[in-house]
């Protein structure tokens, strides 16, 4: 058996702003396939059949929290964002949930004698990818090397042929002189050559996050590379990556 | 055998360092990335005498491509 409690939530990014620190009290993730009852008349038990539909919604209850970056500013955002969720470990190779999320509702609750409180419920614009096939390909850590510094890579014991969805979420960012900061999602077929499967847009600032899709074969073994282009010193980029293969 | 690369890639320059990973994939294990020593970069259009040990890969995941065949036939 192994259980997982809340020490084991990784983090949570929503938009590349890290919000667990608020803190989060508790995060409700709910993944459900549509059904309908497909009985008639004549049956003698009622009947459900997949739609083929597939609903997601996520509700997040914590502190209220005005701090910059911190919980309200991420709730606060009504387009889509980028959420990035580890529930069980901070560990590259961990399960991620990753989608393109559209905040639907946003409660903040004052109450005499109590600390306020922040509600929110969010639903998917596009994905989460399925849970098993999602992983973290760079664990949400301040990374202080220039670069260009891998990951250690990750086995996921099969090549797959359709294609994936790459994550990646910025929380804080000290470019110290340089320019920008690549990072790159690479994979290989024998963990021995690995060449760049998703490249993201150069980052100049955080908090800042994007979703990438790719298609066609994602090989074995993955890692991501981070790369801050130019020259300066004490730079700092604090990230967290993740791959969902389709 | 020389070869072009068709997109760019890497791999560890040591043949001590790709056995060493080799053997640990047998294992089960792996090699961390700060003990892979030097990685040699390659760029597209890159002409390269190809690691034998290697080759073969590149050849099958469409890394690269021959440039002399047998005789030395340019392609």
């Amino acid at each position: 058996m192994a259980l997982k409690s809340s020490a084991d939530v990784g983090f949570l990014l929503l938009g590349g702003k890290s919000v667990l620190a608020a803190p989060l009290k508790t995060i409700n993730e709910t993944r459900e396939r549509l059904m309908e009852q497909s009985d008639g008349l004549g049956d003698s038990d009622d009947k459900w059949s997949p739609v083929g539909v597939g609903t997601f919604e996520m509700t997040q209850e914590g502190f209220f929290d005005s701090g910059t970056n911190l919980y309200h500013q991420a709730l606060e955002a009504a387009d889509p964002q980028v959420l990035m969720y580890a529930p069980l470990g901070n560990v590259i190779g961990d399960h991620l949930t990753g989608l393109s999320a559209v905040r639907t509702s946003y409660a903040v609750l004052p109450a005499r004698g109590a600390f306020h409180k922040a509600n929110a419920t969010y639903r998917a614009e596009t994905g989460p990818e399925k849970l098993g096939n999602t992983r973290i390909t760079a664990h949400h850590v301040a990374r202080t090397t220039a670069g260009p510094t891998d990951t250690a890579s990750y086995n996921w014991l099969a090549s797959s042929a359709n294609g994936g969805v790459g994550y990646l979420g910025v929380s804080a960012l000290t470019l110290g002189g340089y320019t920008s900061v690549t990072v790159a999602i690479r994979d290989s077929t024998d963990d021995i050559t690995f060449a760049d499967l998703i490249t993201f847009t150069a980052v100049t600032a955080a908090p800042t996050a994007e979703r990438k899709t790719v298609t066609g074969t994602i090989d074995q073994y993955t890692l991501t590379r981070h790369t801050f282009n130019g020259a300066g010193t004490g730079q700092s980029i604090t990230f967290a990556c993740g791959l969902g293969r389709n | 055998m020389k070869v072009r690369a068709i997109v760019n890639f890497e791999y560890p320059a040591s043949l001590t360092v790709r056995n060493k990973i080799r053997e640990a994939a047998a294992r089960g294990k792996r090699v961390p990335m700060e003990e892979r020593g030097r990685i040699a970069e390659v760029v597209v259009g890159e002409e390269l005498d190809a690691p034998a040990d290697l080759v073969e890969s590149w050849l099958a995941n469409g890394y690269v491509q021959a440039v002399e065949v047998g005789n030395g036939t340019q392609v």
